[in-house]
């Protein structure tokens, strides 16, 4: 059960400070652009957010305790698993979707890349039970957690029914939700701070809204608000072959033809440290993926230099956080 | 000794007359009004969140830099509402099952729009940027074409542009089928083309498929954003669940809160008794332990009072019970009139709005023919008449005359499923139509399986097994009716599973002083609850529309009249067997 706690909450990460020194900033802020700037004033309970960030680190969740969630979502590397195509499981398991960073998750409207999960709570069951990832199942985990020398402890100072299902996960989701990066070279250009970005990253950001990559990547988050089908103009899975179960994304929650090959849109704000990207984790580059937008969901042409100019301004799109130092 | 029984007397009956004298409080002091309008609430911004989620949906179309943020934001507040209402409602044991099936309709409806706009987002998207991009491909490739010499294919792109912008403004599926077979025969050129060429041309073509396939789908979405199906699928279950809270209101002040105060009563007196009684018994007097043994008795008795009062309580059960299947009877009724009545309406609407416009031309025109004469104007004439033109000409553009057949047969079929509505309500609880004479339960089966011939499925096989059986007495048309009924449903059941080898056997025998019909299906079957409720007036596993539920529950009826019983076995995904029983012997009426 959510409960709301007694302690005193924390706003994290106001950043006063930042505030003041906008006003000498001389640029006017820019309002009225597709994409928003993130303003990270979470409220959370302190104590949760310890218990869910220890929870998070912690190898207890898998099986056979090798794994913990950090393993695939480094915090130090973007939030993701550190240039694996795809994560490796327990006993060696290779994942069938590319890890996706864990910041600024709670800005998604759905997880998972096929979005099959409505919030972080439900998300944070998927990983801990898939036998490929952390094959743990509950009532061993819980044990595990009953007979740790601090769990029982933490948790019931939090929680009148102490260490339950519901509860790890709503702690994970807690940690995972303070999760927001600020603070990003974009945010601050938006804000007013004409020289937050380079002129090359300006530029890249007027291609980006002009060739119609914001259509789908808009918003806070840079995309993770809707689904789009992957290889609108051109089909993506014949020429890259091989097609996996996982390929057939949304479908595979709904049963829709209509929803074949149809994602998540990802965000775009960490991508800057996330390679590789896409779902299978193919591109290894930025330029790469953007290549591969142009050719299967845009269907355009564009010179090479410009779509060097949409790289730099997405990677003027990540943010900082406390637990990336 | 006795003070050691006195004690235990004591805390006996204190325990147990604490336990009923709170149950008894409680039970008068909650009131499922707190329920009520917590869920009233609920479903007042749920239809409120329905209709703003449109709203901005449909005003983003107008905003090219706006995000779909505004639209996911919705998301929390929607699944937290239908969170609310799916526990206090549905997963409560309280709440009447029509209300339970309303709510599930008006969450159905919710969730509906959810998809919707998912829809709209990622359609709108792609819509977006090839609606800006595609009138500069067509450019850059007619350029190419042009510096190319090509002047034949620049005139052809040139003309297919324009069919493309046409259909744009104008999407009917005609021309997207025409658009897409003239865009395939493009494209299957394209590679022979040089690639100075093959590039904008492959972009021209894409971007052109991408819009004609995909340009009625989005208004489609876009009309069904404006739709009102969860608005009314809301205000439906607002009706019926405020109904019958006032209904249980009233019903709470009058019956049973006497009897609850009745139970009150008796619990005290039975606890001050207990207590009263340890207490003499405390007092180790001899002439009190006679008293206390009549004092047992008495409290025996004072228990068996409760019991009678408890089943008094059971009595009102049933009526609360009769109350709700009213309700549900009610409600099915309404909604299976009140959904034909709803096109009745709207074509009506139509119907009268077109013929006012006609109308005003007709009586232009006739008052224009006595002016002629006095008026002379031949200027004035002409400007009536170019008038008159164009209004007919904004009629013609209306389609309404186009129109005016589907707009019959739409009202048609309304009309019809009211009165299939009215028949089978009629059917239900007529009664005379029991003229009964000696018949042969062989030959009904025939004519039966006759008239329900066309509802059977081709490749099913029908299998007879009627062995000698003597005559029955009954109602030739009531008993037919049940064979047809029951052929039916197990045509449903096979075409339902997707059977490629469907079977109904029907079988009958003599067994003592009865006759056994059995009609077996390898259909789709049913689970127990389906199984258990069948039978219920108003119940039915069809589409709206498409059954009112009275079916199996006029069969019981007749069966029940004739003296007989209906048994039925089903194993969901294997069949269903039906089987009657029917005495030999007539039955005095």
């Amino acid at each position: 059960m959510l409960r709301r706690t007694r302690k005193g909450r924390l706003i994290l990460c106001l950043p006063i400070v930042l505030m003041a020194s906008m006003a000498l900033y001389a640029g006017e802020p820019l309002l009225n652009e597709p994409i928003k700037p993130i303003d990270a004033v979470v409220e959370a309970d302190v104590e949760k957010v310890a218990l869910g960030r220890k929870l998070f680190l912690d190898p207890i969740l898998s099986k056979d305790s090798t794994l913990s969630c950090a393993s695939c979502h480094d915090l130090k590397a973007g939030g993701a698993d550190r240039g694996k195509r795809v994560s490796t499981g327990i006993k060696n398991l290779a994942g069938s979707v590319n890890s996706p960073t864990v910041y600024n998750a709670v800005l998604q409207f759905r997880q998972f890349w096929d979005g099959r999960a409505e919030t972080l709570q439900d998300q944070a069951d998927g990983p801990i039970t898939n036998p490929v990832e952390m094959g743990s199942r509950w009532p061993d985990l819980l044990a595990r957690l009953y007979a740790h020398p601090e769990y029982p402890d933490m948790f019931s100072k939090i929680y009148t029914d102490g260490i339950t299902r519901n509860n790890v996960k709503d702690a994970i989701a807690t940690f995972e939700s303070t999760l927001l990066t600020v603070n990003a070279p974009f945010d601050r250009y938006l804000k007013g701070d004409d020289t937050a970005i380079s002129k090359e990253a300006q530029r890249g950001y007027q291609l980006f809204k002009k060739y119609g990559c914001v259509s789908c990547h808009q918003g806070k988050n840079v995309g993770g608000n809707m689904y789009q089908v992957f290889g609108v103009i051109n089909n993506y899975f014949k020429v890259r072959g091989n097609i996996t179960e996982s390929d057939y994304g949304r479908f595979n929650v709904t049963g829709n033809e209509s929803d074949r090959f149809s994602f998540k849109v990802p965000s775009l704000r960490m991508a800057k440290y996330t390679p590789p990207y896409l779902h299978d984790g193919s591109q290894p580059t930025l330029l790469d993926v953007v290549n591969i937008m142009f050719r299967h969901q845009l269907g355009r042409e564009a010179p090479v230099e410009d779509k060097k100019a949409i790289v730099s301004f997405i990677e003027s799109l990540a943010g900082e956080h406390e637990e990336m130092k | 000794m006795k003070r050691f029984l006195a004690i235990f007397l004591l805390i006996v009956f204190l325990i147990t007359g604490g336990v009923l004298i709170s149950r008894e409080i409680s039970n008068l002091l909650v009131d499922s009004s707190d329920q009520y309008y917590a869920n009233v609430g609920a479903i007042e911004s749920l239809k409120l969140l329905d209709a703003r989620w449109s709203l901005i949906a449909v005003s983003t179309l107008n905003n090219p830099d706006s995000s779909f943020d505004k639209l996911a934001d919705f998301l929390p507040a929607v699944r937290k509402l239908r969170n609310t209402l799916e526990v206090s409602s549905l997963q409560s044991s309280a709440t009447p099952d029509v209300i339970k099936y309303q709510v599930r309709r008006f969450l159905l409806q919710i969730e509906a729009k959810e998809d919707l706009i998912e829809q709209f987002k990622s359609s709108f998207a792609i819509i977006r940027n090839s609606l800006e991009y595609f009138p500069l491909a067509s450019h850059a490739l007619m350029t190419k074409m042009r510096e190319q010499g090509d002047a034949a294919a620049t005139k052809e792109i040139s003309e297919q542009y324009e069919r493309i912008t046409a259909f744009l403004q104008k999407p009917t599926e005609g021309a997207k089928v025409r658009l897409l077979i003239e865009l395939n025969r493009m494209n299957e050129k394209v590679m022979s083309y040089p690639q100075e060429i093959s590039i904008p041309l492959g972009n021209f073509v894409s971007h052109a498929r991408v819009l004609v396939e995909r340009k009625i789908q989005l208004n489609d979405i876009l009309e069904s954003l404006t739709n009102r199906r969860a608005i009314d699928a809301g205000d439906e279950l607002l009706a019926t669940y405020g109904a019958l809270h006032a209904k249980q209101r009233e019903y709470k002040n009058s019956e049973a809160a006497k009897g609850v105060y009745i139970n009150l009563g008796l619990a005290v007196a039975v606890t001050l008794f207990g207590v009263y009684s340890s207490l003499l018994l405390w007092r180790k007097d001899r002439d009190f332990e006679k008293k206390l043994a009549s004092g047992i008795e008495e409290k025996t008795e004072h228990l068996e009072d409760q019991k009678a009062e408890s089943s008094q309580l059971l009595v009102s059960d049933n009526i609360d019970r009769n109350l709700e299947d009213m309700g549900r009877m009610a409600a099915t009724v309404a909604h299976e009139i009140n959904t034909p009545l709803g096109y009745l309406d709207g074509n009506l609407q139509v119907l009268h709005n077109g013929m006012k416009k006609v109308n005003s031309l007709f009586e232009g025109f006739s008052s224009l023919q006595q002016d002629i004469n006095p008026m002379h104007d031949a200027n004035a004439i002409k400007l009536r008449l170019e008038n008159y033109e164009s209004q007919l000409q904004n009629i013609q553009d209306e389609a309404m005359f186009d129109e005016l057949p589907s707009i019959a047969e739409d009202m048609q079929e309304g009309i019809e499923q009211i009165k299939h509505v009215v028949n089978d309500l009629k059917e239900f609880t007529r009664k005379d139509r029991s003229d009964k004479d000696w018949m042969d339960l062989k030959q009904s089966i025939q004519s039966a399986l006759k008239m329900a011939g066309a509802e059977i499925p081709e490749s099913t096989t029908v299998k007879l097994s009627l062995s000698e059986i003597p005559k029955v007495y009954g109602a030739p048309a009531e008993i037919n009716q049940v064979l047809i009924n029951l052929i039916v449903n197990a045509s449903h059941a096979i075409s339902d599973a997707g059977r490629i080898h469907g079977m109904i056997k029907i079988e009958t025998r003599c067994e003592k002083e009865n006759i056994i019909l059995s009609i077996l299906d390898n259909g789709a079957g049913m689970d127990a609850a389906t199984r258990e409720k069948i039978f219920d007036p108003y119940y039915t596993t069809k589409e709206v529309g498409k059954g009112t539920g009275l079916g199996l529950a006029v069969v019981r009826r007749i069966i029940k009249d004739h003296g007989g019983r209906i048994h039925v076995k089903s194993i969901q995904g294997k069949g269903t067997n039906f089987i009657i029983v029917l005495p030999v012997k007539p039955i005095s009426d």
